[in-house]
């Protein structure tokens, strides 16, 4: 009797769910692949504080399995082909590049952090500025931010 | 055994050419789309524009006519060859330093440049008298080549040879006196210059003390001003505004050996003093919360910056300059960062002139320029208003 409920209950939310999925608009693919690369931003500003010696590395390999995971849902957000934000329509018109470079991106993270763990810290550092070359994509397809 | 003329000239022109790139004089002697060395770019100062000269050996407008020793008497003190005395926006004071051999080499290279029949715009009214300068250079000008210092290595002595004479980096980083002249007693000190930001626009700008104060080069290592030097990047500072030309057009093309030699000089500089009052705590703690809002998420929140997000402002040579106009341009503007080089990964800072007034951006310079242990004096919302 319970687990008819429970299941019931279950379904009820996932419809509920589904529905508003359908109401959803562009700002949320905006919004999705934005909440994606911030946080691509704020784990690398974390490494960035190990590195520069500011605070212990104790973490470092679970900040790179972060990048890594982070990074391995990056293409995917940017399927959608829905222009604003931050991401230049070349994004798009250049596809095979983009997708290439951003496959390019989590196949060298996952290859720091899965040296790091094979390896131990310092050997996934040692490919930190390679596997975290933010700008060699960004001067192509982001939008520089005009606002402060 | 000794080479055929030929050989040697082209060697010795060689030479010139580097020790050309070593002066930058290509940057001054070229307008914005003019011909190499063919003169012309515009030089605003209070009493009017000066054009730089025509260097090719053109035989009219350029100095096809001149030999090896006038262009030593115009180098080492500052006269022309028609005996027409110099003005110092042609860093003489600086060049007199320089060697016969190098200037000779010079000579040598500035032959090898492609002929340009131009003739640069002729000076502001004030400046066509040079009888005055006379007077000036009786006053200012001490003529003479470097002394070799025996209690220091060869690579500082290398190094001071280039900074103090070729280099002319006292051009932009001594301070001046009323009568426009470097103040000797203060060499390195930090200076102002006004720079050209647009073929038609020009701006104001300080250029940092490069002695060893901690609102100098004191928190920098040989290592990192050498890498400054050679890539306009280091974990301290990157390369922008007019500086960028040095780095580019001059410091990257040397030997690592000699941009080495001139870090060792410019570190071995005693630290200067400064006699300002540090921004009051009070004053500095008005710009706090635009710094939290605006600066902090590149900055940090200890003005440490961030490998992937920006410099230090903490211990900045340019946060802390005693002329803050150029502190105040990368606020209003965003830095004007150089093409050429790479700045790792650091974010593009936007330009605050439409989001900041005034008030905002004297408050949150002052801010930066009196924590973390910085200890600039204060600026006003008036010397934010003189930038724009």
């Amino acid at each position: 009797m319970m687990r008819q409920t429970g299941m019931a209950g279950a379904i009820a939310l996932w419809a509920l769910l589904a529905g508003v999925a359908a109401a959803a608009d562009n700002n949320d693919v905006i919004d999705y692949r934005q909440h994606i690369m911030n946080t691509l931003n704020e784990q690398a500003a974390a490494l960035g504080e190990i590195l520069s010696g500011a605070v212990p590395d104790d973490n470092v390999i679970a900040h790179m399995d972060a990048l890594a995971i982070t990074a391995s849902t990056a293409l995917k957000a940017f399927e959608p082909k829905v222009p604003g934000g931050q991401a230049k329509p070349e994004v798009w018109s250049n596809w095979a590049d983009f997708s290439k470079r951003m496959n390019e991106f989590a196949q060298g993270t996952a290859a720091m952090a899965k040296l790091a763990h094979e390896q131990g810290k310092d050997a996934g550092l040692a490919k930190v500025m390679d596997a975290l070359s933010c700008k060699k994509c960004h001067d192509t397809y982001r939008q520089e931010k005009h606002g402060p | 055994m000794v080479g055929s003329a030929a050989t040697e000239m082209a060697a010795t022109a060689e030479q010139g050419r580097y020790l050309a790139t070593a002066g930058n004089c290509q940057t001054c002697h070229t307008r914005p789309g003019g011909a190499p060395f063919a003169g012309g770019l515009p030089f605003e100062t209070p009493l009017g524009t000066i054009y730089s000269s025509n260097i090719t050996p053109d035989s009219s407008t350029g100095i096809g006519s001149w030999s090896a020793a006038d262009l030593r008497r115009a180098m080492q003190q500052g006269v022309a060859k028609d005996g027409a005395h110099l003005f110092p926006a042609f860093p003489y004071p600086s060049f007199t330093k320089v060697s016969d051999a190098d200037i000779t080499a010079i000579y040598a290279y500035l032959r090898t440049v492609p002929a340009v029949r131009y003739r640069p715009p002729a000076n502001g009214a004030m400046y066509a008298m040079r009888w005055p300068m006379a007077l000036w250079n009786a006053l200012n000008f001490k003529r003479g080549r470097i002394g070799i210092k025996l209690a220091q290595s060869a690579e500082w002595n290398r190094g001071a040879y280039l900074v103090e004479g070729l280099g002319h980096c006292g051009a932009c980083h001594t301070p001046r006196n009323w009568m426009f002249a470097e103040q000797e007693e203060k060499a390195l000190h930090g200076g102002v210059m006004r720079a050209a930001v647009s073929p038609q626009q020009q701006r104001n700008w300080s250029a940092v003390d490069l002695t060893g104060s901690p609102r100098g080069l004191g928190s920098w290592s040989v290592a990192e001003l050498t890498q400054y030097l050679q890539t306009g990047v280091s974990a301290r500072a990157g390369s922008f505004g007019p500086m960028n030309e040095v780095i580019v057009n001059s410091l990257r093309s040397l030997a690592s050996e000699d941009v080495h030699a001139m870090a060792v000089y410019l570190k071995s500089l005693p630290a200067r003093s400064y006699s300002n009052e540090p921004v009051a705590p009070a004053l500095a703690a008005k710009g706090a919360p635009i710094y939290k809002a605006r600066c902090e998420k590149c900055h940090g929140r200890s003005g440490r910056g961030g490998l992937f997000s920006g410099p230090p402002l903490s211990g900045s040579a340019v946060v802390q300059a005693e002329n803050p106009a150029s502190l105040l341009n990368i606020v209003l503007y965003g830095p004007e960062t150089a093409s050429a080089l790479s700045y790792g990964e650091w974010d593009t800072m936007p330009a605050y002139r439409k989001f900041l007034s005034d008030e905002q951006i004297a408050a949150v310079s002052n801010y930066v320029r009196g924590s973390w242990g910085n200890k600039a004096g204060a600026v006003s919302p008036k010397d934010v208003k003189a930038q724009r």
